[in-house]
């Protein structure tokens, strides 16, 4: 990095930038002005409508490109015991008038006040007219006697006679299905349920490996499948990738087998609507005005085999963004867009990250460890190329300062790395196999106490000098 | 003009003895350790000498620049003179209490109750102000502006945590605060005339000092103008006498007097004509070489005792049964005991956050004398600062090197609590994972489990282990050795 010389322009402007960012963001995120712009938008006479996609297993029935997830709904307070109901009565209606008909939900959302959720604010509107969908919390059934209980009170909850679609929550490891669904048989009650009507499709959302999508697809027939595809866990055909989250491979076993793919996580948690500051450039530079999230969902979108895309709709700019990329002209990906966003994450895929999708499944931490919060301030840093390491390029005691202040700041001291004992109490529910949580601390906080020791040092010497 | 200077002056050593409490730069704490009351117990023989000696020739001209708490109260009577017309009257000194105070002082030092002085020193006092009441404000205005540095992509200052550190001292501190500033509004420098032993000292050399605040009888009207700004409210206007005792040197009644009247000069003004009445001069002039004279002694005195007290023959000390872990350097609660007066300058500069005024660890005497508490952080490998910014000599400066072998406590396992066995997980190892001495090691047991065993031999005591225990409550924890 070059010097950067500071002069009191530069401060002013520095200062008036973040006055300014400060109060932009401040409004964008306050509850307030989320409201009066979803209040403004119930008054448009025309608004723009999702493309739907006919849904084979049921003849007839169109399912709009994008769904409602129900992972991250709004909330009053930290600990999510209370639903804001005003502001998510609000944002279901602005998804129905725009088109939107698929409403995911799952036991373990909110701690089970999601369902009770959709249950309030889809009631006003007629039952054949949008799509639910519920999920069998698999870790958690310990018998066939818990899978039933479940069952019954999640049609409680949801104040519903059927769910259009079931799945079995969180395929990720194959003995626990194996153990949960077939052993236990809890997989047979679910097809005696849809045998009775009350599931009319029996799916599952998966996060496994491809041995295990090929038993799942062998021994049993299903109906459709969620898995989490997005542009960086993407392999192609000819790729013959080994390691990792093979999207691709997974994608088209099921595409084999004509089973309908939702896609879960089509932006990554996020990461795929930021990337890094280099790619942005290469996709600025191919098209301006398109945004990284619009990218990143037309690439899942253009695959002919997918179904919905479901994404969180929490974040109002990109709920908008996201509707208006998957609305009625919508633009499939051309050859040389995928040219161009091949580029792009070649650029990304240099600075290798830890791929979490801050789906906080392992929150709470019992030792009280920030875990999504410290991946993502780590990988601020890491998918940059900013890491302060021993022989990087980048390697000075201003961004040793940075990547310390940063730390420091983000993450409270109770709550930092260094508070992780290896329980792996967070791998029981961490949905991700290609990196472990505890293994990624202790890297983690031996990394942040290396460049503390050498940003002490420097200084120590500087000092006596 | 003199007055200009003493503002100048004043507000310049102000402004650096807060800089270095709200822990801004470090070299700054030359002007804490030159304070009277730490210099005394630290015996620094230079700085004594030189507060005499000043005091001598100039009269307490320490009280309305060097103490903090003075220039504090200045602040206080300025601002009160802003918002509304405040006049001050003479008022007659209260010698017996004075002294009296004093000699309670005295003798709670000598028996290392250090609580008494603690309470009433004045550096001590505003130290405790500002540690407690200033430095968290300083860090809210320092969060302020990291958040705006953060939000705007340049994460380029430290957020600092902003906690109680004890809620008895932060009492004390507000009501000190409470009770000083109101004292200044309405009697002026009642205080640093009546209770505070550092003036008590000073006010016995400056019975008559070189150069000191007189009124030229000639020229004196008797309009009062000077005794009405007299914050120490030691001008008999009546009997054209200022008692040098009390006088601070604040000079605030040169520039109040229309006629030249009153002024500081060497000596007496109007000397020969006071002569020639005999019976009437020779008394202040015997008087005061007499005051000189004892002055000289007392201060030689309380210097000796001092010496006497720290290196020759120690005062034992009641100490504790069981004492808390007292910061490294301190050579033990027994030395903190006779040396401290709790300004916590050393707990504002504690980097892990541990030091913390205690409540009744110490005993009744030591009331907020600091003590290591590790629910916040640990005592750091890389940090020294509390013995480097000690005025008082309680926490002796260690090298890095010897710090880190100085024991200040010794780790104890109660293996019924540790997470391994209370919450059944099967491996753990956060303690010899963080311990720096390597004293903590993990040893495999019967049932496939490593636990922590500890080598007394090398354990310092720093916290790291309590600090990383994550069970509560804990199985790991640093007990105070005697």
């Amino acid at each position: 990095m070059n010097d950067r010389g500071i002069t009191r322009r530069r401060i002013l402007a520095f200062l008036t930038a973040g006055a300014m960012g400060i109060g932009g963001s401040l409004y964008g995120l306050s509850r307030a002005g989320v409201i009066r712009f979803l209040d403004e938008d119930a008054k448009d006479e025309d608004p723009v409508q999702l493309q739907r996609k006919p849904y084979p297993p049921e003849p007839g029935r169109e399912i709009s490109r994008l769904g409602f997830g129900g992972i991250r709904l709004p909330i009053l307070n930290r600990n999510d015991s209370e639903m804001d109901y005003e502001l998510g009565q609000k944002l279901v209606d602005y998804g129905v008038r725009h088109g939107m008909n698929y409403f995911d939900t799952g036991w373990v959302y909110h701690h089970g006040q999601g369902e009770v959720f959709f249950g309030k604010v889809l009631k006003k509107y007629p039952r054949e007219s949008f799509m639910l969908a519920d999920k069998m919390p698999t870790w958690l059934v310990h018998s066939l006697d818990d899978a039933k209980r479940f069952f019954k009170e999640q049609l409680k909850r949801c104040q519903v006679e059927y769910f259009d679609n079931y799945l079995l929550h969180s395929i990720s490891k194959f003995d626990e299905f194996q153990n949960v669904y077939e052993k236990m048989g809890v997989l047979d009650y679910l097809k005696e349920e849809k045998a009775r009507g009350r599931i009319r499709h029996l799916g599952f959302s998966f996060h496994s490996t491809v041995p295990t999508m090929e038993y799942l697809l062998e021994k049993h027939k299903w109906d459709f499948a969620l898995i989490m595809l997005n542009c960086l866990e993407w392999d192609d055909e000819n790729e013959h990738r080994q390691s990792g989250y093979r999207a691709g491979t997974l994608y088209r076993m099921l595409t084999a087998k004509n089973l309908p793919v939702f896609v879960m996580e089509p932006l990554s948690g996020g990461r795929v609507a930021t990337l890094n500051s280099k790619a942005k450039k290469v996709l600025e530079a191919a098209e301006l005005g398109r945004s990284l999230a619009s990218w990143g969902m037309r690439f899942a979108a253009s695959l002919p085999n997918v179904q919905t895309l479901l994404s969180g709709m929490n974040k109002l700019d990109q709920v908008v963004d996201n509707v208006r990329t998957l609305s009625t002209d919508f633009e499939q990906m051309t050859k040389q867009d995928h040219e161009t966003y091949g580029r792009a994450l070649a650029e990304y895929h240099k600075y290798p990250i830890i791929p979490c999708t801050m789906c906080r499944y392992c929150m709470p931490c019992p030792y009280g460890v920030l875990i999504p919060e410290t991946f993502a301030w780590y990988n601020s840093f890491a998918g940059e190329g900013l890491l302060p390491a021993d022989a990087g390029p980048n390697d000075s005691q201003a961004l040793r300062r940075k990547f310390l202040v940063s730390y420091n700041n983000t993450i409270p001291p109770l709550a930092r790395a260094n508070h992780c004992i290896n329980c792996r109490k967070c791998l029981m529910a961490c949905p991700q196999w290609t990196f472990r949580i505890p293994v990624e601390m202790e890297k983690i906080e031996r990394f942040v106490a290396h460049v503390q020791s050498q940003y002490d040092v420097k200084k120590s010497v500087k000092s006596t000098c | 003009m003199l007055r200009k200077i003493r503002l100048g002056v004043a507000a310049a050593l102000f402004v650096c003895e807060n800089l270095f409490f709200i822990s801004v730069g470090i070299g700054l704490g030359v002007f804490e350790k030159v304070q009277l009351v730490p210099a005394l117990l630290a015996v620094n023989v230079a700085a004594i000498v030189s507060i005499a000696a000043v005091t001598l020739l100039f009269g307490r001209v320490y009280c309305s620049t060097l103490c903090p708490l003075g220039v504090f109260q200045d602040l206080v009577i300025g601002a009160v003179r802003i918002f509304a017309k405040k006049r001050f009257a003479y008022a007659s000194a209260h010698t017996v209490l004075r002294y009296a105070i004093l000699a309670l002082v005295g003798v709670a030092f000598a028996f290392g109750f250090a609580a008494v002085p603690a309470l009433i020193d004045p550096y001590s006092l505003y130290g405790r102000i500002a540690t407690h009441l200033l430095q968290p404000a300083a860090y809210a205005v320092n969060n302020v502006a990291a958040w705006i540095a953060d939000r705007s992509g340049h994460p380029l200052i430290f957020k600092q945590e902003i906690f109680i550190r004890s809620t008895l001292a932060f009492s004390v501190a507000t009501a000190s605060l409470a009770a000083i500033g109101f004292l200044a509004a309405v009697w002026g420098r009642l205080y640093c005339n009546t209770v505070c032993p550092v003036g008590s000292l000073l006010a016995v050399l400056s019975h008559r000092p070189l150069f000191r605040i007189a009124i030229d009888r000639e020229r004196c009207v008797g309009c009062g103008l000077c005794a009405k700004v007299c914050k120490s409210v030691c001008i008999d206007v009546n009997a054209h006498t200022v008692d040098n005792s009390r006088c601070v040197d604040c000079f605030d009644c040169l520039e109040s007097c229309h006629n030249g009247a009153i002024r500081y000069t060497a000596g007496a003004i109007g000397k020969p004509k006071c002569l020639s009445t005999s019976s009437y001069t020779k008394e202040p002039e015997y008087r005061g070489r007499c005051f000189f004279l004892m002055g000289m002694a007392y201060f030689a005195a309380t210097t000796a005792v001092a010496i006497v007290r720290k290196h020759i023959w120690p005062v034992p000390v009641l100490v504790p049964e069981n004492p808390p872990i007292s910061p490294p350097g301190s050579g033990g609660s027994g030395n903190l005991l006779m040396q401290c007066t709790a300004c916590h300058l050393c707990v504002a500069k504690c980097e892990g956050r541990v030091l913390r005024p205690a409540l009744l660890e110490y005993g009744l005497g030591g009331v907020m004398l600091p003590r290591l508490d590790y629910s916040r952080g640990f005592c750091g490998w890389d940090c020294n600062a509390c013995g480097e910014v000690c005025p008082n000599g309680a926490i002796h400066p260690l090298t890095l090197e010897e710090k880190r072998k100085i024991r200040i406590g010794r780790a104890v396992y109660n293996r019924v609590q540790c997470v391994l066995v209370a919450d059944k997980v099967s491996a753990c190892g956060n303690c010899a994972e963080h311990c720096p001495t390597k004293a903590l090691v993990l040893v495999e047991e019967k049932d496939k489990k490593k636990y922590p065993h500890i080598n007394e031999n090398l354990c310092i005591g720093c916290g790291a282990c309590e600090f990383h225990c994550p069970v509560k409550p804990l199985a790991i924890h640093v007990i105070g050795i005697k």
